[in-house]
């Protein structure tokens, strides 16, 4: 729940909320009034093409903007952060960031981000949708990833066996992972969930020759049983679509690689549950087997209380597992030639995005938990790769990391998921303009909606952020 | 114009409303639509053919919402599945009428002219019934007895000894730990397990379910959770809310959050709508009966809470539950919709417009007026009904519309009287008061007629619009907690799961079966846990449980080492009994199938099997374990 006493940013909340309201019991946009006023000259549109896949690292739970990416030196401080100026203005705890503050010259940082939503759960469907929660939609309204595998449908080849959108356990938080929406299934997300390791996909060695016999006797124990039948599309009460896709996966045989961390994996990119999905992320690119969109979740940041207890799985502690996982991700995907354009690295080919559904509250640490509530004025994300300037940093807040003095970008207002939605399609070459009308429901479905309560916000990507 | 006053509606809403500092009123999605959040999550993906909208298909807003029906989804799952089972020798559609279950449905096939599928065999009745029952399947010994008995009341029997057994207590202790989401994140430990415990024990000595319903409603927790006495009490004390801090508690929230979730379980109605605004200008086309209510009547149904102090100690495990407040104020702040400002209200159950008396405890009278509703009985029958016949005679079971239910008293066109067949419902509500509101009648007399019994085969074809008169045997899913229970006991391989009592910490026997667990949380090995994630275990804390297919669940099925270890013909799984036994080939071959799948291999099957141990007899019966649960009839109940 938010715990802000910035008046004017209630006020935008609230007259948010009144325009969502409408929206809620109104046919989207069909009031003229509501109409879209995204006004621009048409260039301006052109999508960049800058990238050809994704990496969003989703800090689940809310990272505090003050003590990382727009850290601010005060009481709360603890021993080791060594928080320095990094260039550009860029203060970083270099003591937690050790990796990360040495390829500054590789990534671009927002301080200047703000949420609409103060609780997990709609504000995790928000940066997942990049569209507020209107429950009367939400369950035809697909992830971002969803709609970009379904433009990029497509560049799909036949060798590609793993599905387009992966996403590495998402489903912890109270939003669960949002899946394709009113899209096909097959542009949804494969939920890879672990605990340890990556999972299994691939048959172990010794196994494979088996998998094989038994695959093919279970054909002929079946036989007849398992052909699908003319006339009887591809629906997802069909389980026999999975067992095929399933089976193409574990016989492709780029997959036992794909699927395999090594020591040398393990020590770079920190034994934690960010270090295997990011060590597998960068596995999934460099294969180039049909992986186009992923989804990384690093949880635990929801530290109401005890955010710097040492022995705890703290605030810097996890600071310290995204410090390796990131920086081995970016180091890696830098000496990695790109898979459609050779000459590029494939860092140069992959948008990577991290950040949170919203930050924590600015200043002191609470007194009675020793902790950081939600806030949803300000906080920070990251951004490399995928045409993203090098050693850019966007937007600027007051001492104590909780008003935002300088939103640092055209527009002159808070970054909202929105922007980085149009961002995201405009570097993988999408109109983020673009509607669909056929939906389930019959309302337009708006990639980046400007009418979707906020029409006075016009939503557009970062263009700051592209060299 | 509907869409005009429902914009205007919300605006005299905003304006009343808005004037307070925050604007949260959609926070409530979090936690009251967190059904639909996870549902999102979950369903993972629906059906993109166009089907025809019906008014009830909308869920929150008006006309414009639709989702694939159930019927056409279980319709179209149905016939997928069983065009892959091999079919059965019986098709001869002669049935008995075993009770009024079968006197009001064949009597609506017949009247409409709707042909219906043969009886099952009792192959296929035993599985069935086990799984819907005990939540596992039956063993060879079982299916043996059973099929060799030639006793014409066998069905009834097996269905009586089902019933009375602790399997049947285990299946639906955990199914209620799900229902209500028996968390222990939310509740701590101690309660979790006092409350898994108390329901055990009142399903085992069949509590009269208005008595059962009546404790849950009335419970007090006076200092302290952890005596076994307040185990009813962890029921309300889930559905606590804070207030601004982890420490305070917003107590007409609860109340709020409390006669709505109860009204979902026990009445079939969802108030989620008018929590936060009155019907009017917006659930015409939604809900009838919820359009003509108001915000307001929904707060003197809260209002039977409105003393009651649900108090939660962070950190500790802990809680109290008293009746020392002061009443529901009805203008009051609120942490999750809406700030609350309009008249006082007075406890009012609002099915019968009945006040209550201001000098008698309140909640005693609520679950008085509740469980002597007929909308309880009528209520809690389809939500059984839904679990035996796949769709509920009213759909979604918490989406009963009040204006829609009465045959002789009609709702104005387009809407459609809602229970597909209304005398049914009726009939099986004033069944279950008459039995005592006993759950193992209503389950008795469900199981029992000819109607649940029919096969999931189909001789002629199929159309979809036969679905609501129940013409044929729906298949469904095995939920995760018996589809792990179903490996385990198909191969033999047990596990051994340390029974984790926070509480007593007395040595307890280890858990066998998944629904064994009294905090799933806190059992099974990460293969375990993964397993049952992958095929949609509820979290308890916002996930309701998931059937829907994906990848994983084959690749989980195909390679994951819960299930490969199980196959091997390694210590006591079956596959080595077998390797080891003395039994021909074939014997071996359908000591498999009974074990795996309750069923005979079908000549095919058994002259491929066969040929399998032929030529290696290890190999052959590993791969023959492994081909039998990656079979559909094994992941289905059909």
């Amino acid at each position: 729940m938010s715990h802000s006493s910035d008046t004017r940013s209630s006020f935008y909340l609230q007259r948010r909320e009144l325009l969502r309201l409408g929206g809620l019991s109104v046919v989207g946009g069909s009031l003229p009034w509501m109409a879209t006023t995204r006004i621009k000259a048409s260039d301006d549109r052109l999508p960049r093409s800058t990238a050809r896949q994704v990496i969003f690292i989703n800090l689940e739970g809310g990272m505090s903007q003050l003590d990382s990416l727009d850290a601010k030196q005060g009481p709360w401080t603890p021993n080791g952060f060594d928080i320095q100026a990094c260039g550009n203005g860029l203060m970083l705890p270099v003591g937690v960031f050790p990796n990360l503050s040495k390829i500054l010259d590789k990534v671009s940082v927002i301080r200047s981000m703000a949420a609409w939503d103060a609780v997990h759960g709609r504000a995790q469907y928000y940066i997942q949708t990049g569209h507020p929660l209107n429950p009367a939609l939400s369950k035809e309204v697909p992830a971002i990833g969803a709609v970009v595998c379904h433009e990029l449908a497509n560049d799909r080849r036949t060798t590609d066996s793993l599905p387009a959108y992966i996403s590495m356990n998402m489903s912890g938080n109270q939003a669960g992972l949002i899946n394709n929406g009113f899209l096909s299934a097959e542009f949804g997300p494969l939920n890879l969930s672990f605990d340890k390791g990556p999972p299994d996909l691939a048959p172990r060695k010794e196994m494979a020759e088996t998998l094989q016999r038994r695959w093919g006797r279970l054909q002929s124990l079946d036989q007849g049983l398992r052909q699908i039948q003319p006339g009887v599309d591809r629906s997802f009460v069909d389980y026999h679509q999975y067992y095929r896709g399933a089976w193409n996966i574990m016989n492709d045989p780029r997959v036992p690689d794909i699927f395999s961390i090594n020591e040398d994996d393990k020590t770079r990119y920190g034994d934690s549950l960010i270090g295997t999905s990011l060590a597998l992320s960068r596995n999934l690119l460099r294969a180039d087997a049909g992986t186009r969109f992923i989804l990384a979740s690093h949880g635990g940041w929801d530290h109401h209380s005890d955010i710097y207890k040492p022995g705890t799985r703290n605030h810097p502690v996890l600071m310290s597992e995204l410090d390796k996982a990131f920086t081995s991700l970016v180091l890696d995907l830098a000496a990695l030639p790109g898979s459609g354009d050779r000459s590029k690295s494939l860092l140069d080919e992959t948008l990577i995005v991290c950040m949170s559904e919203f930050g924590r509250t600015p200043g002191e640490i609470s007194a009675t938990r020793a902790g950081r509530e939600h806030y949803i004025h300000a906080h920070s994300g990251m951004f490399v790769g995928g045409g993203i300037v090098h050693g850019g940093v966007i937007g600027q807040t007051d001492a104590v990391g909780g008003k935002i003095t300088d939103f640092g970008w055209s527009p002159g207002r808070p970054i909202y998921m929105e922007d980085v939605a149009c961002t995201i399609y405009s570097a993988m070459g999408i109109d983020w303009t673009k509607k669909v009308e056929e939906t389930p429901s019959g309302r337009a479905f708006h990639f980046v909606e400007s009418a979707s309560g906020t029409s006075y916000v016009d939503f557009q990507p970062i263009h700051e952020l592209f060299a | 114009m509907n869409v005009v006053r429902a914009v205007k509606n919300w605006f005299l809403v905003s304006r009343q409303h808005f004037h307070a500092s925050r604007a949260i009123w959609h926070v409530v999605l979090v936690i009251f639509w967190g059904t639909s959040l996870s549902g999102l999550a979950q369903e993972n993906a629906t059906a993109k053919k166009p089907i025809p909208k019906l008014p009830q298909d909308a869920e929150h807003a008006p006309d414009k919402v639709s989702r694939a029906r159930p019927d056409a989804e279980i319709s179209e799952q149905t016939s997928l599945v069983v065009a892959k089972l091999p079919k059965p020798a019986n098709t001869n559609p002669e049935i008995v009428r075993r009770n009024h279950i079968d006197d009001h449905l064949f009597e609506a096939m017949h009247q409409n002219k709707i042909p219906h599928a043969a009886l099952s065999d009792d192959y296929t009745f035993l599985r069935r019934v086990h799984l819907d029952l005990t939540g596992r399947i039956p063993t060879p010994d079982q299916i043996a007895t059973f099929v060799s008995n030639p006793d014409t009341a066998k069905r009834d029997r097996e269905i009586d000894r089902l019933i009375a057994s602790d399997a049947w207590v285990d299946k639906w202790a955990y199914w209620y730990g799900d229902l209500f989401r028996n968390c222990a994140n939310r509740i701590g430990n101690p309660a979790t397990e006092n409350f898994d415990k108390w329901i055990r024990q009142s399903l085992s000595e069949d509590k009269p379910y208005n008595q059962l319903v009546t404790e849950l409603l009335t419970a007090t927790a006076s200092s302290s959770v952890w005596m076994p006495d307040a185990a009813p009490s962890a029921y309300l004390a889930r559905w606590h809310i804070p207030g601004d801090t982890m420490y305070s508690d917003r107590h007409e929230d609860i109340a709020d959050e409390i006669v709505i979730q109860s009204s979902k379980f026990f009445l079939g109605i969802n108030f989620q709508c008018i929590s936060c605004h009155g019907g009017a200008g917006f659930l015409e086309k939604v809900d009838l009966g919820l359009s003509k209510k108001k915000r307001e009547d929904l707060w003197a149904l809260a209002a039977f809470f409105g003393k009651t102090r649900v108090r939660i100690v962070p950190f500790q495990d802990r809680f109290t539950i008293s009746e020392d407040g002061t009443g529901y104020d009805s203008h009051s702040a609120s942490s999750v919709r809406l700030h609350r400002n309009g008249e006082p209200v007075q406890p009012t159950f609002m099915l019968s417009g009945e006040p209550a008396n201001q000098n008698r405890p309140l909640r005693t009278q609520f679950a008085k007026m509740l469980t002597s509703h007929p909308q309880f009985a009528k209520a809690t029958a389809n939500l059984f009904w839904k679990e035996f016949f796949g769709i509920g005679i009213v759909e979604p079971v918490d989406g009963f519309d009040l204006a829609r239910q009465d045959p002789a008293n009609p709702p104005p066109a387009p809407w459609t009287i809602q229970p597909t067949n209304p005398k049914l419902l009726e009939d099986l509500g004033k069944y279950f008061v008459e039995h005592g509101f006993s759950l193992r009648s209503l389950m008795r007399v469900i199981t029992q007629s000819s109607a649940y019994q029919l096969s999931s085969h189909f001789d002629t074809e199929w159309q979809a619009s036969y679905t609501p008169y129940f013409a044929r045997h729906y298949v469904c899913m095995l939920s995760s907690e018996g589809l792990h229970d179903a490996i385990v006991e198909a191969t033999g391989v047990y596990p051994d799961y340390p029974r984790k009592h926070m509480l007593y910490g007395t040595p307890q026997s280890p858990i066998r079966y998944w629904t064994q667990a009294a905090t799933p949380e806190n059992i099974g090995d990460g293969d375990a846990k993964q397993l049952l994630r992958t095929f949609g275990q509820s979290n308890r804390e916002w996930a309701n449980p998931a059937k829907n297919g994906s990848i994983l669940q084959a690749m989980m099925m195909m390679n994951s080492k819960f299930v490969t270890s199980r196959v091997t013909a390694t210590g006591g799984s079956f596959s080595r009994t077998m390797l080891d036994s003395n039994l021909t080939d074939d014997e071996i071959v359908e000591a498999l199938y009974l074990r795996s799948l309750s069923r005979k291999p079908t000549e095919h099957e058994r002259e491929i099997a066969r040929s399998w141990i032929a030529e290696n007899r290890q190999i052959g019966i590993e791969d023959l374990q492994w081909s039998l649960l990656n079979k559909l009839d094994f992941l289905f109940n059909y």
